[in-house]
């Protein structure tokens, strides 16, 4: 009569269990410090814009504007670092996941204090740093191929300020600038205040750049 | 978590078990790992040997087999199989030697297979295929284990011959890992196949279970899994050696490849019944986990797919810092499978004794043969699909 090894395949399986479970714990100690470690990098921008801002109310006489842009650059690397790893995150998690949700609502609402801050200094040190914002939405088929358009154009404008909104993330602050520019569709590109509409050429976006 | 995960996991916890199982199994029998026993007498031997076109090794693989050292008699049987080329008259170049050549219409291997054993008067029987050679004390080294009379078939150590190029040397290292899985595998008594290579057996095996199906494209595993009902003992040797050809191109071996897991499939639902407890290990274990990781190469092969077609752009370019930031505990339980993959074929690889491998090509091995799974899987899927004709 044949045999089967109960013995061998219940001490598999505790120590199997035992692998796993451990596996498990590890990943997800090391999933949740990656996680963590990015929500804290969004903080520590966010108290480095808080300070700027700060900086921009104590300064009556503008006395302070050679300091914003240095700053304001080292903001703009920060951002693009972490706009890299949500997106990531959001790609391989799912645009669902509750973790991702809240990062790019944090880093949404980043952007746009950042936005209003550059609009502001440009106002009281009588500069013009070009900004540029981009709205895309789900279901949007020009979308994925806009999105490209962005990073080329940082490349060889590397002073162009550009904020990306994901107008489905439903942030009552993106949907009160939409509505302060009348964004109805997607694509939607605003370049110094300028809205166009549809998809834009990298070409087309310099042009309007050149004359504004 | 979704259903996707869901299965991710369950597959990943499915193989860390069958992992742990099998290394406790290696454990426990760490003591016979190397066990070749050494026969108090020799039984008469008879070496079937079918051949189809194959003018350019057949008179080799006979002269192995003559100069192969047996202490008793040794009936060496040649059965041509209709070839269209010389093999005919290289193999009755032999005859004056004292080898049996029998010739027929072409019918199969499993037919020339069957010839030969109506011939064959030995107590054991080889069969060896007629583009393999083996070595000196092969035989020898094989027929010690009939001495138990539960063991009714014996498994040899099949090592690539001359291996070449690239593909070849990875090959060698898949036979040599093979052989070692087959020796653990022979420890629950699990083996389900006899490959046609080099197996020895005894001659009342096919007096009980018959001879071999000659329409089955893969009929030394088919007569395995008779043996397997029939409750004998198939054991693994570590020492009798066998070379045999293997495929030189990509094309070749995708077609041979294709060929075994077709016929594995039909081998498997013919014999579906031996999925039962009644079979020990092998009933209740090792024919489920068969038919189990074969599904789910299926349904890795669909969420690969789904994976590619809905990514994002832009995701393959962030390469190893999309590894680190997308961190989940599966990246962990992935790194801890490969490790302990290339960690058993290494061990297995060293066990046996009269080889060497050097590490970068199990690494190699490791990481080239997985996407040439799927792709022998895939093309093995189309041909079912288009219901191509079986062919040997």
């Amino acid at each position: 009569m044949r045999t089967l090894r109960t013995n061998t395949y219940v001490a598999a399986l505790v120590i199997s269990l035992l692998l796993f479970g451990t596996g498990m714990l590890a990943g997800l100690f090391i999933a949740n410090q990656l996680t963590d470690s990015l929500a804290k990098e969004i903080t520590e921008v966010r108290t480095r814009t808080t300070e700027i801002e700060l900086l921009f109310l104590l300064d009556a006489d503008s006395s302070s504007c050679a300091a914003y842009g240095p700053q304001l650059e080292l903001f703009d690397n920060q951002t693009a670092e972490i706009d890299r790893r949500v997106d990531i995150l959001s790609s391989t998690r799912g645009a669902t996941d509750p973790d991702v949700l809240t990062l790019k609502r944090e880093f949404t609402i980043m952007q746009l204090r950042d936005y209003l801050f550059t609009q502001k200094i440009n106002q009281k040190c009588n500069q013009s740093v070009d900004t540029l914002l981009y709205f895309y939405g789900n279901n949007c088929a020009e979308c994925d191929q806009q999105g490209s358009v962005g990073p080329e154009l940082k490349r060889d404008h590397p002073q162009l300020r550009i904020y990306a909104f994901d107008a489905d993330l439903s942030s009552p602050a993106v949907t009160a600038i939409m509505q302060q520019y009348g964004v109805k569709s997607y694509p939607t590109i605003v370049v110094n205040g300028l809205k166009l509409e549809g998809y834009k050429s990298k070409q087309e976006l310099e042009a309007v750049l050149a004359k504004s | 978590m979704n259903a996707t995960a869901l299965f991710e996991y369950g597959l990943a916890f499915l193989t860390l078990y069958v992992s742990v199982f099998f290394i406790l199994l290696l454990l426990e029998n760490r003591h016979v790992l190397k066990h070749n026993p050494k026969p108090s007498r020799y039984p008469t031997i008879s070496i079937i040997i079918p051949a189809y076109n194959e003018e350019n090794s057949i008179a080799a693989t006979i002269e192995s087999v003559l100069a192969a050292e047996y202490p008793n008699k040794k009936q060496v049987i040649v059965i041509n199989d209709g070839s269209t080329d010389s093999t005919l008259a290289k193999a009755r170049a032999f005859a004056k030697r004292g080898v049996l050549v029998l010739n027929q219409p072409n019918a199969g291997k499993g037919a020339a297979l069957n010839h030969g054993l109506r011939h064959a008067k030995g107590e054991l029987v080889a069969t060896l295929d007629s583009d393999s050679f083996i070595e000196r004390n092969s035989l020898v080294k094989l027929v010690g284990f009939f001495e138990d009379p539960t063991v009714g078939a014996v498994t040899s150590v099949m090592k690539v011959h001359e291996p070449r190029n690239t593909l070849q040397r990875l090959q060698r290292v898949e036979y040599l890992i093979t052989v070692f899985n087959r020796r653990v595998l022979s420890f629950i008594n699990s083996i389900n196949v006899t490959p046609g290579p080099l197996s020895v057996f005894r001659k009342s095996v096919f007096d009980k279970v018959g001879g071999y199906d000659e329409h089955n494209i893969l009929e030394d595993q088919e007569m395995a899994l008779r043996i397997q009902a029939a409750d004998y003992r198939i054991e693994s040797s570590m020492e009798g050696v066998v070379y045999t050809k293997t495929p030189r191109t990509l094309r070749e071996l995708v077609r041979q490849r294709v060929r075994w897991h077709r016929g594995g499939v039909r081998n498997l639902l013919k014999h579906y019944y031996l999925i039962n407890p009644r079979y020990g290990d092998f009933g209740t274990v090792i024919m489920p986990l068969g038919i189990l990781s074969m599904l789910a190469i299926f349904v890795v092969i669909a969420i690969s797919a789904l994976a590619l077609l809905h990514r994002q752009p832009g995701l393959l370019e962030y390469g190893l810092s999309n590894f680190i930031y997308t961190f989940s505990p599966m990246h962990l339980l992935g790194v801890m499978i490969f490790l302990g993959t290339l960690a058993w074929t290494y061990v297995g690889i060293k066990s046996i004794d009269s080889e060497t491998v050097n590490p970068l090509e199990i690494l190699a091995y490791v990481v080239i043969y997985a996407p040439l799974i799927t792709l022998f899987w895939l093309v093995t899927a189309f041909k079912e699909a288009k219901r191509e004709k079986l062919r040997w």
